[in-house]
């Protein structure tokens, strides 16, 4: 696949407060880049400097090959943004709104039209088409939001965390949406600090705080850079103190915590559950429900930046 | 395709077209109520106890000596076309002006006219208690009095074989005519408070499109709404997409205006002249002013659009009270106390130029005022395109 866009040493600065630093990336094409981070981190201001939308004090961005700039029309014809915000005018009706926001990128009437009705139909929007956007629930006007965004079939979308305060139903058409544009052959930056989405989502995954890259690649290949595999949580009541210890004490284990009827383990790779189970049956502990989880992306920025992922 | 949807957009916003176009209206209905009567007819009045001081006599001070003496006659006025079945005013005999004064003070006497013939000026002293009726009757019957008295010595001098003539139809108007009241001027001219009342409101119109202008704003700069950000990373010029959404609100605000002076003509009977090239200027310049104030409010202020909105309409608010749309006396007080406010006051000028547009017989003065706003139009614009020209921004 090749390189679609390419983010080299970008720093941009507020005063003080270096909101990206010295922060590189790309993107190849047709895939589902994942930008995850906490609130502030620096993705939609990274984001906000691939789009030329922000001056940024260092670095370089290209796009295509070409450098982006608020010049570079011909790139910008190809990209297509779904902001965080609803972005839409409160004063136009849902078609009105889609033909204005596709007709800054398309000026053929008849072309525009039939672009249109495809992003109501890709979206389902088809009932709600002379609806105004205070009229339409969150999850539609969120669908309303992406159909202004990609109507003019963008090769390139970036998606600004486009479920926030979604119900879940909106959700998954959102999600599923975002696949079939990749299936379509679009190119898609995915930021969201929801680690389930990027996980279900993202070919490949960046993970960003204070503005740095913390780390980069599939899913499978960030759990992998953890030494944390599994967390392990058995039911049991009684288990004294002294064989606690004892676990503590077996290979792999990272921590072993109780709570008088959950023991909760977080254990390394390898065959940690019945090693577990064998101690507890040997000192005679009745066990009801034994579950075993694998780690998520939250875990990965635990680990490699000691807080946790999602901050609301 | 940009310029429709801005102006459907537009047209489609309630409280701008409410504000804009709705408000005035109303406001002009009820002037029209409060100062016309229910019937349209004239509000009637007690005859206003006034007395005249000569401090030099001359043909002048004679003539309006006259003028009073006949408005002091209930017959003369009832055989004029002056509408009245009583006497305008009710001439006392004050003695010395100290008396007169005293008289005024003690509120045995409502208006006192210091007449000095040779200078040809007339000074009207009205106590603190005086009431709307008793100023305008004051101001307008000094004001149709000099304006007369100008137009018979021009005639004497320039045809004095029509001289009679002229004095005829003029003694067929003179003095206070349908005015209500009147205040004095930034130049000493009086203005017909009732007319007033109607450009002012004209004027408040025009200056709501502020709105209009922090909208445009907040349409097209990506750091300041989510569409601004979808305007700006397309591949649309930013100049055109400006254009548009300017363009497609004041056209609509222009429009607006010239219904409401349409309005204010047909259904109210408040003249605008006969001086349409000068209106349509009025009206443009006038629209264009208040959208790139607004545009300067979008810009510099702080605050969501709402924040913006609030404080450019606390401003155009303020502006218009000073020039006399609820207290119409306000520019008089202002032009002793604080003169420099009158001559700053957009709001003032407009009025101002509006005025003489319609009732002055030459344009310097409209053209002064008008110039004034121009040239505080093209200072706002520019400081405004330069910083809409920006693409990128330092902060979102």
């Amino acid at each position: 696949m090749s390189e679609i866009i390419k983010v080299d040493g970008l720093v941009k600065r507020y005063k003080e407060l270096i909101a990206v630093d010295n922060f590189s990336m790309s993107v190849n094409e047709g895939e589902i880049l994942g930008l995850l981070g906490p609130n502030g981190s620096g993705k939609s201001t990274t984001i906000n400097c691939i789009l030329s939308l922000l001056e940024f004090d260092k670095g370089t961005i290209t796009i295509m090959g070409k450098e982006m700039s608020p010049k570079a029309y011909d790139l910008k014809s190809r990209i297509g943004v779904v902001p965080q915000e609803v972005s839409v005018f409160e004063e136009l009706n849902v078609y009105e709104n889609i033909d204005f926001f596709c007709g800054l990128y398309v000026s053929d009437k008849d072309e525009r039209k039939k672009l249109v009705q495809e992003a109501i139909d890709f979206v389902g929007l088809n009932e709600f088409t002379k609806f105004r956007p205070k009229k339409l629930s969150g999850g539609l006007k969120r669908r309303l939001n992406i159909a202004c965004g990609i109507a003019h079939k963008p090769k390139i979308i970036f998606f600004d965390e486009p479920t926030v305060a979604v119900d879940p139903q909106s959700r998954n058409k959102i999600l599923e949406g975002i696949e079939e544009l990749r299936s379509a052959g679009a190119t898609i930056i995915y930021t969201s600090h929801y680690m389930e989405e990027v996980e279900q989502l993202a070919d490949r995954v960046i993970i960003i705080d204070k503005g740095q890259l913390i780390a980069e690649g599939t899913v499978d290949k960030l759990k992998s850079m953890i030494k944390k595999s599994e967390m392990i949580k058995i039911e049991a009541k009684g288990i004294s103190d002294e064989d606690l210890e004892k676990l503590r004490r077996l290979d792999n284990i990272f921590s072993v915590d109780y709570d008088g009827k959950y023991l909760k383990v977080e254990a390394g790779k390898g065959n940690n559950v019945v090693e577990i189970i064998r101690v507890l049956e040997e000192k005679g502990y009745k066990m009801k429900n034994v579950y075993s989880e694998q780690p998520t992306l939250n875990d990965v920025f635990l680990e490699l930046t000691g807080k946790e992922l999602r901050d609301d | 395709m940009m310029f429709t949807y801005y102006l459907r957009k537009t047209l489609r916003d309630k409280g701008y077209i409410f504000w804009s176009l709705a408000f005035p209206l109303l406001l002009m209905l009820c002037f029209n109520v409060t100062f016309m009567g229910p019937a349209k007819g004239e509000v009637d009045f007690e005859p206003v106890k006034s007395s005249v001081i000569v401090e030099s006599e001359s043909e002048f001070s004679k003539e309006f000596e006259t003028v009073l003496s006949n408005l002091a006659d209930s017959e003369t006025v009832k055989n004029s076309n002056m509408g009245y079945n009583h006497a305008i005013v009710e001439l006392l005999d004050s003695g010395s002006r100290e008396e007169a004064e005293k008289k005024i003070l003690d509120k045995d006497m409502e208006v006192l006219y210091l007449v000095n013939g040779e200078k040809e000026t007339i000074e009207v002293k009205v106590g603190d208690g005086a009431n709307m009726t008793t100023l305008m009757v004051a101001r307008s019957i000094v004001e149709s009095y000099r304006r007369n008295y100008t137009i018979i010595k021009d005639a004497a001098i320039t045809a004095p074989d029509k001289i009679e003539a002229v004095m005829k139809s003029l003694s067929e108007s003179v003095p206070v005519m349908k005015a209500k009241t009147t205040y004095l001027g930034d130049d000493g001219s009086s203005a017909n408070v009732y007319m007033w009342y109607f450009y002012s409101t004209i004027v408040m119109g025009m200056f709501f499109n502020v709105t209009s202008g922090i909208r445009t704003v907040f349409d097209i700069q990506g750091n300041l709404s989510g569409a601004g950000m979808r305007t700006s990373v397309s591949p649309s010029k930013k100049a055109k997409i400006l254009l548009s959404a300017f363009f497609s609100r004041y056209s609509l605000a222009c429009a607006m205006t010239f219904f409401e002076l349409f309005c204010m003509n047909k259904f109210f009977d408040i003249p605008v002249g006969s001086r349409l090239p000068e209106i349509i200027l009025f009206v443009l310049i006038g629209n264009l002013f208040s959208m790139s104030l607004g545009c300067c409010f979008g810009l510099f202020t702080k605050g969501d659009e709402n924040a913006r909105e609030n404080k450019a309409t606390a401003f155009v608010m303020l502006s218009v009270f000073l020039s006399g749309e609820m207290i119409v006396q306000l520019p008089g007080l202002l032009e002793k106390s604080f003169p420099i406010l009158n001559q700053i006051n957009p709001a003032t000028i407009m009025n101002f130029a509006f005025y003489r547009l319609v009732n002055y017989p030459t344009l310097t003065g409209f053209w002064m005022n008008l110039l004034k706003i121009a040239i505080a139009t093209v200072v706002f614009l520019g400081i405004s395109i330069m910083k809409l020209r920006r693409e990128k921004y330092a902060a979102l």
